[in-house]
């Protein structure tokens, strides 16, 4: 028996989580083998997630304290 | 990187070298300039307060974040505390956008339906960009709780506290967003407004090499 497009995504978001059991992976492979889309999404969710990872710190510019900020900060430092 | 040693506390040079990047790592969670703003303050005064917590076993950039990760979390108490239900109403508003992917049988949606990416997209410095972009559609809670599992490794029972929800709804929040942020990362690489129908997937070469 193969599970629905829904409950493979939602089996495949949550495998992140937890082990799926025998029963849940049979369904999930099941349902993998017979569809294109699907497949898809396993594979996207993965790149996304190691770009999640990957995503770097670095600041751009509307992202910096305003020179008003930072005196009150500095003020209140002393 | 010898300025700020916190043995002789001198949080004027923590402000001047890690400022920026302590405010662009709150705004990015809270999405308030001014909230941000106080958050970066009290980061440092409490790093003031207590530089003997600075065992040197990092540098005082990552002791700062941690510092600040915190107070962001603090942040999100007391906002569920003071608004619980402004918050859990955007996170059903995302359950619906979640559910509208599929039909009444569970099958995609032709306008959902995962599509080939183009090839060597996920590589390109443009796709960080487009991920930012859709972690700020998501509900704030919900893209804090994603990126604090993802990048950070909380769990969900210590996200469930945090947060101030229960594990249950962490759960849900996560999954969604998983879901939620790889549909927008496709409109973004296709070029596909919300709603539109998908047109007919040909060309994907990698279609066949799925393990």
């Amino acid at each position: 028996m193969s599970a629905s497009c829904k409950k493979a995504t939602e089996l495949m978001a949550e495998s992140r989580e937890r082990p799926l059991t025998w029963p849940e992976r049979i369904r999930l492979h099941v349902h993998l083998a017979l569809c294109l889309p699907c497949r898809r999404f396993r594979r996207q969710l993965a790149a996304l997630l190691d770009a999640v990872r990957a995503l770097s710190d670095e600041v751009s510019g509307d992202e910096r304290l305003s020179a008003e900020a930072r005196d009150r900060i500095r003020a209140r430092l002393k | 990187m010898s300025a700020g040693s916190p043995t002789t506390p001198d949080p004027a040079a923590w402000l001047a070298e890690h400022g920026d990047a302590l405010f662009a790592y709150a705004l990015r969670r809270v999405r308030n300039r001014a909230a941000a703003e106080d958050l970066v303050q009290d980061t440092l005064l409490a790093a003031l307060a207590a530089p003997e917590r600075f065992e040197g076993r990092s540098s005082v950039r990552t002791w700062l974040f941690g510092i600040l990760r915190h107070k962001v979390i603090d942040h999100w108490r007391s906002q569920g505390r003071h608004d619980p239900r402004a918050e859990a109403g955007v996170e059903a508003e995302l359950e619906r956008r979640v559910n509208g992917f599929f039909d009444r049988w569970g099958g995609w949606q032709p306008s959902a339906k995962p599509r080939a990416w183009p090839d060597g997209a996920t590589e390109r410095s443009e796709f960080s960009e487009a991920l930012r972009r859709c972690l700020d559609t998501l509900p704030a809670r919900s893209a804090e709780a994603f990126l604090l599992r993802e990048r950070h490794g909380v769990s969900v029972e210590r996200l469930s506290q945090d947060l101030g929800t229960t594990p249950t709804n962490v759960w849900q929040i996560l999954c969604r967003a998983r879901v939620a942020l790889r549909d927008c990362l496709q409109r973004g690489l296709l070029g596909d407004p919300p709603g539109t129908k998908a047109g007919p997937s040909s060309g994907d070469s990698r279609s066949g090499s799925d393990p």
